[in-house]
């Protein structure tokens, strides 16, 4: 009686196929609907899954969706665990950011093994290295560091090697090895995690409209912004592209107005008084609410000289003075000692950055310090009409050291010439008045002065980094220093070394459960037999 | 839908009637165990909600891919060759009835073999550590659609197959490939096809939609949506399939 | 009640029934006779609704059966050929099954399930489980599941099959008390099965109709009834035939033949006209050895039939005429 005909069973296929296609169709649309717009109930106990309001109204209020790329890659041990912490930390947060506004947030994370797709991205996005966040909307981007920016790690003591390693990665600066004590050796640990800020203010960062533009002065004999020796300012100008700026640059001599859409000028490092009427127009424009960033050459200071940096600080009260300031350094035998060119590198850390400051209260914070090397030094004058702060401070026993009759300086404290005392090397002045600007907002100039234009050097870069993106971000008003409460997890504990917890367990779960499951068959089975 | 409660309430009856469905049940108790303690002991130290959410991120998966083909691989293509599909489809019950009938009490079963994970919640909380209810809670609802998915999948695969034997062979391998499925992303999305393969692979990730949501202890209605469309899909297909076989006999 | 209107079914070149049509009113029971692969149960699956007819229309209780499928197997009870039940479970389970399947309350059913039990003779075997039942009590569950919703039709494939002839016989009488309820619809390919318990046959082959009627109606259409004569050798041939040609009622004579002593005669006549023959034989003094009489049967109908000795062009029908109004549906 049965047979089908090819006929058939081709018709019969179609059939089946058609109702497939559209049934797979369908499925598939409904998915895509389901994400236009959908809740999200949240059920457990420690909100896992729940972001900070904060950040939730951040994400509403993106103007467009945001990429965010995550390239991380692991370290060798025993820094692996540490980092796989870190790494895992931020990639749930992200994962929860993503699942929480699917379409504002597009999280990318990249295999790292997979070369030719991440190096293709990377230069899509303009970017390189590894163990970096990027954030990209529209043409703006952000990018931020998994060590230093979103996760703070105590590497502990390392050996040579794991240093040398540490050092070549970027993450220890060889300086930073004085000071410990290898008898009592310390594990790496995760010191703090702000992932969720730094999400924040990444989504911030590339949210805002427009980047602002830096633009640095140049024509004087100042080290240029392409310059990638130890004293060029390359690594500046690429950590300001990262962080979203437009760096540019900007020659009074042909332009000699201040250009009307700079966020912030900086003159850094000139050598050369300015071309005339520089200053004037600077000062102006700083009156009507412009943001300044001033760091003279050590050049410039030494010489003393008019027309420059430090004619233009010395207005907002910031007078440079002459002489290295030095502070003794720790010999190996534990007894401190000066007169070694060392006495002159600066590691300046949370005694000495202000907390009254959003620009170095992050800093203090997260634990971070800065360098100075071969600096000098600021001291206190009086500036009509503005506020100043002080911003970074040396410890109470640094000294201005004086140079030789020869010019050469001893890094030797001369108690005879030279006085041990607190001196500052960043100041912040700021207008007391606002000025009305042309959309009607009110602006209120700011000048900051670093003691020297070396700070920003690429040789200090890695050190200095986050303070010189603080810096920049404080005065073009970029402020993104959001509160978040952090995601935590639900834990409970069972005591597995009290003498009940494990054996009840193991008894229960691989004898009672089964064994029941067994009974309960046989039981049935047993009740099923036949009657008869 | 009476037919439908009263197909449903018979194929669970005869699930539990037949031995395959208790020794598969005491074998997921055992593996459970197994894995549970592996957890607590090795991995996490004796916190119970790391243990618990290890569970459902791995070893849950090898049995929401084995348990449902075996369970559902005679409903139809056996019943077929028994003559019970027809009494069933000359009954005065819809086609759609049966069909969802078989594949629901397959779920159901496999509701209770994913109730073992919450039981063991349930005895750690006796010992003095409560694990996280609404993670737990979350964990099997998410659990239970995953089964369900895979449930009627093995309910197609049994209407388009002629033996029990090559039905539950094709539902496994269906099963294995949907899993893995995702892997095979960085190898399809190459180029200008990068982004519709994507969009594609996304609408099959299973595991994905599991993790994304249900596994944290979250319930995501765009989630929930997905499941519940493949698994209407399927149990379209299936009646379809089903009626085809009135015509081939 | 059932309404079969030019039903054809093909499966890809093969066509299974073709062209057939017949009305079944209420209360009527009718054998589905043919030869296996006739097509009887193809038919019977397009009526339960299992198989869509490939052209053509099938109503039962005056509902289509493509169009209200749910109504008409609502109002069918079928027992396939083999006979599906669940094995592991009880009867009295199979039975609630199909009660609650058919939308009885659950009283109701308790109540159906005494009694259609006894009706099959099974009352003692409620609690049995399926599997563990022979061959013969499987199928008087099987019978026992469709009559349970009290189906105003029943259709039942190959009931006999695998009994041997005590069990058989008992089949037979249960199917006969249930045509006094029900419209009953029966197929076999036992031809004594269907002569002894359905009044009205269709007889299928190849997929066609070549009968359809009453059993005496269709021996009426049929013709052939004879008497077989076996006269001793003596008196001529030619004169006994004349003889014999001209008794009353008697269409006409063939000789047979010699066989052995004796000359056979095969005298084909509208009734029994053994009385008649055997006066003659008296009066002419002829020794007679045989004289039988043989009615046209649906045996040897069927016979030449599945052996294609005669070829059917045309159906024969015999069914009485419908009277206006009656056999209406439901």
């Amino acid at each position: 009686m049965s047979g089908t005909g090819r006929g058939t069973r081709l018709a019969i296929g179609t059939r089946v196929l058609l109702a497939g296609g559209l049934a797979l169709a369908g499925a598939m649309l409904a998915i895509d609907l389901a994400d236009w717009r959908y809740v999200r109930f949240d059920l457990s106990g420690a909100r896992r899954n729940t972001l900070d309001d904060a950040v939730l109204d951040i994400l509403d209020r993106l103007p467009e969706p945001v990429t965010v790329d995550v390239f991380f890659r692991g370290l060798r041990p025993p820094y692996d665990g540490v980092t796989a912490q870190a790494q895992g930390r931020m990639l749930e947060l992200l994962s929860v950011a993503q699942n929480a506004r699917r379409n504002a947030l597009e999280l990318r994370v990249h295999d790292l093994t997979r070369l030719e797709e991440v190096q293709a991205r990377q230069k899509e996005l303009g970017v390189e290295g590894v163990n970096r966040v990027v954030y990209s909307a529209g043409g703006q981007k952000s990018v931020q560091e998994l060590f230093g920016e979103i996760a703070v790690v105590d590497w502990g003591s390392p050996t040579e090697g794991d240093a040398r390693y540490l050092n070549e990665l970027g993450l220890l600066h060889e300086i930073d090895l004085r000071g410990w004590n290898p008898s009592r050796p310390r594990p790496a640990q995760l010191t703090s995690f702000q992932g969720e800020e730094a999400l924040a203010e990444g989504l911030l960062k590339v949210s805002s409209a427009g980047s602002p533009k830096a633009y640095f002065s140049v024509g004087s004999g100042e080290r240029g912004l392409e310059d990638t020796d130890t004293s060029g300012f390359s690594a500046l100008k690429s950590a300001l592209e990262g962080d979203g700026f437009e760096v540019a640059p900007w020659n009074p001599l042909e332009v000699p107005a201040v250009p009307a859409d700079a966020a912030v000028v900086a003159c850094l490092d000139a050598r050369q008084p300015f071309p005339q009427g520089t200053l004037e127009r600077l000062r102006e424009w700083v009156k009507a609410g412009g943001a300044l960033l001033a760091a003279p050459a050590l050049d410039e200071v030494e010489r003393g000289g008019e027309g420059g940096i430090v004619e233009l600080l010395f207005g907002y009260g910031m007078i440079a003075e002459r002489g290295i300031l030095c502070e003794a350094i720790v010999a190996p035998g534990g007894q401190k000692v000066d007169g070694s060119e060392l006495c002159s590198v600066l590691q300046i850390d949370e005694h000495g950055l202000s907390p009254s400051h959003s620009i170095t209260e992050a800093l203090r914070r997260r634990d971070r310090r800065v360098q100075f090397s071969f600096s000098p030094s600021f001291r206190h004058g009086g500036a009509e009409g503005m506020l100043l702060t002080d911003l970074v401070s040396s410890g109470p026993e640094s000294w201005r050291d004086l140079p030789l009759a020869g010019g050469h300086y001893d890094f030797r404290f001369d108690p005879q010439s030279e006085e041990r005392e607190r001196r500052r090397l960043c100041m912040l002045a700021e207008a007391v008045v606002g000025a009305t600007q042309p959309d009607g907002s009110v602006k209120r100039g700011r000048v900051l002065g670093v003691a020297s234009s070396g700070f920003f050097s690429n040789g200090l870069s890695g050190v200095n980094r986050d303070f010189a993106l603080n810096a920049f971000n404080g005065l073009a008003s970029r402020e993104y220093r959001v509160r978040v409460s952090p995601l935590e997890h639900a834990e409970s504990r069972l005591d597995l070394a009290r003498s009940e917890a494990l054996p009840v367990l193991t008894y229960t779960l691989y004898l009672g459960f089964p064994g029941a499951c067994i009974a309960i068959g046989v039981l049935l089975a047993w009740r099923r037999r036949d009657p008869g | 839908m009476r037919g439908f409660r009263t197909i449903f309430g018979r194929e669970l009856a005869g699930l539990f009637l037949s031995p395959l469905a208790w020794i598969l049940l005491c074998a997921t108790f055992v593996y459970d165990a197994f894995f549970f303690l592996y957890a607590l002991e090795q991995g996490t130290g004796g916190e119970v909600n790391g243990a618990l959410y290890y569970m459902h991120e791995g070893p849950f998966w090898l049995l929401v891919v084995f348990l449902p083909p075996l369970l559902t691989m005679r409903m139809i293509s056996e019943e077929s060759r028994s003559g019970m599909l027809e009494f069933l489809l000359t009954a005065p019950v819809g086609d759609a009835s049966v069909v969802a009938g078989k594949a629901l009490a397959a779920t159901a079963f496999m509701a209770l073999a994913a109730a073992v994970l919450p039981l063991f919640g349930v005895l750690v909380g006796l010992l003095g550590a409560t694990p996280d209810w609404g993670q737990l809670v979350a964990q099997w609802i998410g659990a239970v659609l995953v089964s369900c998915l895979f449930c009627s999948l093995g309910i197609f695969s049994s209407a388009a197959s002629g033996t029990p034997l090559v039905a539950a062979f094709l539902a496994i391998l269906a099963n294995i490939v949907l899993v893995f499925l995702p892997m095979l992303a960085p190898f399809l999305a190459r180029g200008r096809l990068r982004e519709p393969v994507e969009w594609t692979l996304d609408k099959l990730a299973i595991q994905a939609h599991f993790r994304g949501s249900f596994l944290t202890g979250a319930l995501d209605s765009a989630h929930v949506v997905f499941f519940l469309s493949w698994i209407l899909a399927l149990l379209f297909l299936s009646v379809r399939v089903v009626e085809t076989k009135r015509w081939l006999v | 009640m059932i309404r079969v209107s030019h039903v054809t079914r093909r499966f890809g070149s093969t066509t299974a029934v073709d062209d057939i049509s017949f009305r079944i009113e209420r209360g009527e029971i009718v054998g589905l006779l043919g030869l296996n692969g006739a097509g009887k149960t193809t038919t019977m699956r397009m009526l339960t609704g299992f198989l869509p007819a490939t052209s053509g229309s099938l109503e039962v209780g005056g509902f289509d059966v493509l169009e209200h499928s749910l109504e008409v197997r609502r109002r069918i009870g079928y027992l396939p050929e083999a006979v599906p039940l669940y094995r592991e479970h009880r009867v009295q389970e199979m039975l609630a099954f199909q009660g609650r399947l058919h939308g009885l309350p659950r009283k109701e059913v308790r109540r159906r399930i005494g009694q259609v039990l006894e009706r099959v003779g099974l009352l003692d075997r409620e609690r049995s489980l399926v599997g563990k039942l022979s061959k013969g009590q499987r199928q008087r569950v099987g019978l026992a599941v469709a009559l349970l919703p009290d189906p105003p039709v029943l259709v039942l494939d190959e009931p006999t099959s695998g009994f041997d002839p005590l069990q058989r016989i008992e089949v037979r009488s249960l199917v006969a008390e249930l045509a006094l309820e029900h419209t009953v619809l029966v197929s076999s390919h036992i031809l004594p099965e269907i002569e002894a318990v359905c009044a009205r046959v269709i007889v299928l082959h190849r997929g066609r109709i070549v009968a359809d009627g009453r059993q005496t109606e269709l021996m009426d259409a049929l013709g052939e009834a004879r008497a077989r004569v076996e006269v001793a050798m003596g008196p001529a041939p030619e004169e006994v035939r004349g003889l014999l040609e001209n008794l009353p009622c008697v269409r006409r004579v063939e000789d047979r033949g010699v066989s052995g002593a004796h000359r056979s005669f095969d005298v084909f006549a509208d009734e029994d006209v053994r009385g008649t023959i055997g006066a003659l034989a008296r009066r002419e003094g002829w020794t007679l050895r045989e004289l039988s009489w043989h009615p046209p049967t649906l045996e040897r109908f069927f016979a030449r039939i599945a052996l294609d000795l005669d070829p059917q062009e045309k159906t024969i029908r015999a069914t009485a005429p419908t009277p206006p109004g009656a056999g209406d549906p439901t």
